[in-house]
């Protein structure tokens, strides 16, 4: 799957083809692993220096095997240990999901890859990760997009607030957007309090 | 036999003849004058004495002198029993210090000449860590004699300082005692330490005031113990006011003035801090009841205490709060202008009642001032905003602008009172200009000059537009134009109106070359402006003429319409299309326009309410009308037009300020942030935290500021 002309870019198609000889399905956390590596700049391309550059970080030869840089994935994404190996994969989806002269990620795309991101999390997926999706998709936030400043701060969030919200400081500088859903989210729990 | 002259002399000669005389003195008995002469000038000649001055010598045989003076004192004083020993020792006292004082005087020259060459300077007392003392010889005579005395205390104090609480105890308890001999036995306490500036008041402090401080602590914890139990809670306080009263004039006169205030503090401690709890269980009723005179005893009596008052002030909170609810429950019933009135007037009643209390009961406390101001707000911002903001509001307000500084979303009413002070200028139906500056001068000084400088430009246009009108008038002459024409020449921004979207109906003749002259006259003398002509907030003063001729104020598309039957035959009628057509406006809007022309009874509809003709047959009997199209609809539209546009404002005005402060400070945690974001808007308006967030978020998108990388509530601008 590798390229050998210099400046050539591989499209939507070659990076389907390329997910298929890797055996991987491409919303896979392992082809997002891939697109850091490379600091790829859009989503569904890869330029051959994008390419060249990841296979280096895999420390892969020039023209990898298939099987090769597969096995290559998988020992990256189980040596995801550090924290701040996921802090930079996480930053850096916010601009590999932006769509070039945004500012601002699309929700349904921001939502998206923070579905996925959160895989390659060394501490695993978070338990909030999926009230907040589905808070997101339910549009009662009413947002269409996120900015740069929620995307990083929801990093924090999840950090500081791990599981529960009892970490929560309403006084705190978070960003709107998550105060709302921490309003949403304690307002729920308490309607089922009162359910039971 | 007086020379001045050094001398040899023979000191245990002169000693001995001096010291007689000083004897008489310290004991403040008759000295003959010329002996004390005599004495003062062996004095001189000995601290001059050839070759040697006995200076030294004199010092320490005075010094020997005095404590055997002194010791005499208290051995005569040990034998005294102790009912008398309070008198013995004031006599004794009262004399030795008039003697030293005498004696300090006749010593002078060995004041001057040994003993104040020897004392350090202020500086080295201050700083330097050194002290005067007998045995170097830097106190004086009558310091000497002080600190001697202070010994000879200090081994009869055991016995006589219980002597002193005694004394005052009884006194406590109403026994009338010798208060300026006690007085004058406390004073020594002071007197002998006196020209120690460093511990001038220790002796008295660990001799007496200690001893009564705990004394003071567990009469009145008895005594307020026995009061409370026998009085209901009301006259308690009152016997507490007078008790710690008296205690104070008590204190006064007895000891040094240091110690009055933590005497009281103690008695109050006890009196007052400990029955707390209860005694503000009894303002409850004091205030619901709104006893006033146990109100005032129960503030004074806690005044002194910190935090004493917090809950008496928060008691009067609440019952203000109640009591404007009450007032206040009825208004927004009735009609809106008269619910105005009668708001306006409840808070004003409100506002002078508690006032009232404030002045009298509490003494003009600035924090139970406080306290009103926050209850009323309270009161005035819990109400249905649309009380606050209705039309007729701000009439009755120029009436009590005090009311005024409680509304906090000031915005709002700037926003209300631009857009009611656009329609009195324009449509000149301002009760009088006086009354209109009188408010804004009001305005201005409640809320700054930035507040009001809109509506003064408002003004300016408008006394501008009247001279630049009649120049006009005068350049084309004033009949030239067959009509006279009133041009508004108002101030883009300064002004809450806005060009219509739809292009106004082409002007009738007269009225397009009118404007178009004009046009040409102000761009010729002002160059460079451009003028954006609002029609449609115009108004025309026609002549009817029908069996009388009647003048009418009517809005500028009804002009437009009136005139479309003029040039008809009397009995013609015009269909609805037609007119519309004819002016160019929308069913609607043509609607709006005819109705108060049909309503007053100058145009006539069919059965079908399509066809419209002149009434021949009108008939009034007023010979001026008016007959302006109501602003029915528009102004519910305007109304939220209103409220968007200050929500907008404000999100300017929050963005401006941050980025302000950022400017400023460079860098500011969160909270801060916030905290002086509060202080810059809410003279204005009292914005909620969260959009005070919002506006951060905001400027964090558009990279005005940072969120600092290692602390979360951290903001740095980017300058």
């Amino acid at each position: 799957a590798g390229a050998s002309t210099p400046h050539l870019k591989i499209g939507a198609g070659g990076v389907a083809h390329l997910c298929r000889d890797l055996g991987l399905d491409p919303v896979d956390i392992r082809v997002l692993l891939l697109a850091w590596l490379c600091r790829a700049r859009e989503m569904c391309a890869f330029t051959e220096a994008e390419l060249r550059r990841g296979c280096a970080a895999l420390r892969q030869a020039e023209a990898p095997t298939a099987d090769g840089l597969r096995a290559a994935l998988d020992a990256r994404l189980d040596a995801m240990t550090v924290d701040v190996a996921f802090k930079d994969l996480y930053r850096w989806a916010f601009d590999f999901g932006l769509e070039s002269g945004q500012r601002t990620l699309q929700l349904p795309m921001a939502t998206d890859l923070w579905a996925l991101v959160f895989e390659a999390r060394p501490s695993g997926v978070p338990p909030l990760l999926g009230a907040w999706l589905t808070w997101l998709q339910s549009g009662a936030s009413g947002v269409k997009g996120v900015s740069r400043d929620t995307w990083n701060m929801f990093l924090t969030f999840i950090d500081t607030c791990g599981s529960d919200l009892s970490a929560y400081d309403h006084n705190e500088a978070w960003p709107s957007l998550i105060d709302d859903f921490v309003e949403a989210e304690t307002d729920r729990a308490n309607q089922n309090l009162l359910n039971c | 036999m007086c020379t001045l002259k050094p001398h040899q002399v023979d000191f245990d000669l002169a000693w001995n003849k001096l010291v007689r005389t000083v004897d008489r003195v310290l004991q403040c008995e008759d000295v003959a004058k010329e002996t004390w002469t005599d004495t003062f000038f062996t004095i001189y000649s000995l601290c001059v004495a050839a070759p040697e001055p006995h200076c030294g010598s004199l010092y320490t045989h005075v010094n020997s002198f005095l404590q055997q003076h002194c010791q005499a004192v208290l051995q005569r004083l040990d034998q005294v029993p102790d009912v008398e020993l309070l008198a013995a020792y004031h006599r004794s006292w009262r004399t030795y210090y008039d003697g030293s004082s005498y004696l300090h005087r006749l010593f002078r020259y060995l004041n001057v000449h040994h003993v104040q060459k020897k004392q350090p300077s202020d500086a080295d007392l201050c700083y330097g860590g050194m002290t005067r003392s007998a045995d170097a010889h830097t106190l004086e005579v009558f310091e000497l004699a002080m600190d001697i005395w202070y010994r000879m205390l200090q081994q009869l104090a055991p016995r006589l300082c219980p002597l002193v609480l005694a004394q005052i105890e009884l006194s406590r308890r109403g026994v009338s005692i010798d208060g300026s001999r006690l007085s004058s036995v406390v004073q020594s306490f002071v007197d002998v330490v006196h020209w120690d500036r460093k511990r001038c008041l220790t002796f008295y402090t660990e001799q007496i005031e200690q001893l009564l401080l705990a004394q003071t602590a567990e009469f009145y914890a008895a005594e307020g113990d026995a009061l409370f139990a026998r009085q209901p809670v009301h006259r308690y306080i009152e016997l507490v006011l007078q008790l710690l009263r008296e205690d104070g004039e008590r204190m006064q006169a007895l000891l040094h003035p240091s110690s009055v205030d933590k005497v009281r503090q103690e008695a109050e401690q006890k009196l007052v801090e400990n029955f707390l709890p209860q005694l503000n269980q009894a303002a409850v009723g004091f205030v619901e009841q709104e006893e006033s005179t146990n109100l005032a005893n129960l503030f004074q009596l806690t005044r002194s205490l910190p935090e004493g008052h917090k809950e008496l002030r928060r008691l009067f909170e609440a019952h203000i709060c109640s009591a404007g609810e009450q007032a206040l429950a009825t208004v927004g019933s009735s009609e809106p202008a008269a619910a105005a009135q009668e708001f306006v007037d409840g808070l004003r009643q409100l506002h002078e009642k508690f006032k009232a209390w404030v002045r009298g009961t509490f003494n003009d406390d600035a924090q139970f001032d406080r306290s009103l101001d926050l209850a009323l707000s309270k009161v005035v911002n819990q109400l249905d905003a649309a009380a606050v903001s209705d039309s007729e509001l701000e009439e009755k307000l120029s009436q009590c602008i005090g009311i005024f500084k409680y509304v906090e979303d000031k915005d709002v009413f700037q926003r209300h009172y631009q857009r009611l002070l656009s329609k009195r200028l324009i449509l000149g139906v301002s009760h009088s200009s006086e009354a209109e500056e009188g408010m804004i001068s009001k305005l201005k000084s409640a809320c700054g000059y930035e507040f009001t400088s809109k509506f003064q430009r408002m003004f300016h246009d408008v006394r501008l537009s009247e001279s630049q009108s009649s120049d006009f008038a005068d350049a084309h002459g004033r009949d030239a134009l067959g009509i006279s024409l009133h041009v508004f020449v108002l101030t883009q921004g300064a002004w809450p109106l806005q060009a219509s979207n739809t292009p106004f109906p082409r002007l009738p003749s007269p009225l397009e070359r009118g404007v178009t002259l004009f046009q040409r006259y102000y761009t010729n003398k002002f160059q460079g402006r451009r003028l954006t002509w609002l029609h449609a907030h115009g108004t025309a003063d026609m002549k009817l003429k029908f069996s009388r001729t009647y003048s009418a104020t009517v809005g500028a598309a009804q002009a437009i319409l009136l005139l479309q039957f003029n040039d008809l035959p009397a009995s013609r009628t015009l269909s609805l299309a037609d007119l519309a057509n004819a002016v160019g406006v929308g069913e609607a809007e043509l609607q709006r326009c005819l109705a108060p022309l049909i309503d007053c009874g100058i145009l006539q509809a069919d059965a079908t309410g399509q066809q419209l003709h002149v009434n021949q047959e009108f008939h009034s009997k007023r010979s001026r009308l008016r007959v302006l199209p109501a602003p029915a609809k528009e102004a519910e539209k305007e109304q939220e037009r209103v409220a968007s546009q200050i929500q907008e404002d404000r999100k300017f005005f929050l963005q401006a300020a941050i980025v302000r402060i950022m400017k400023d400070r460079k860098r500011l945690n969160f909270n801060s942030l916030t905290q002086l974001v509060l202080v810059q808007t809410t003279p204005r308006f009292k914005p909620e935290v969260k959009m005070i967030k919002t506006c951060i978020e905001s400027l964090i998108e558009k990279e005005y500021l940072t969120r600092s990388q290692a602390k979360l509530d951290e903001i740095s601008y980017n300058g």
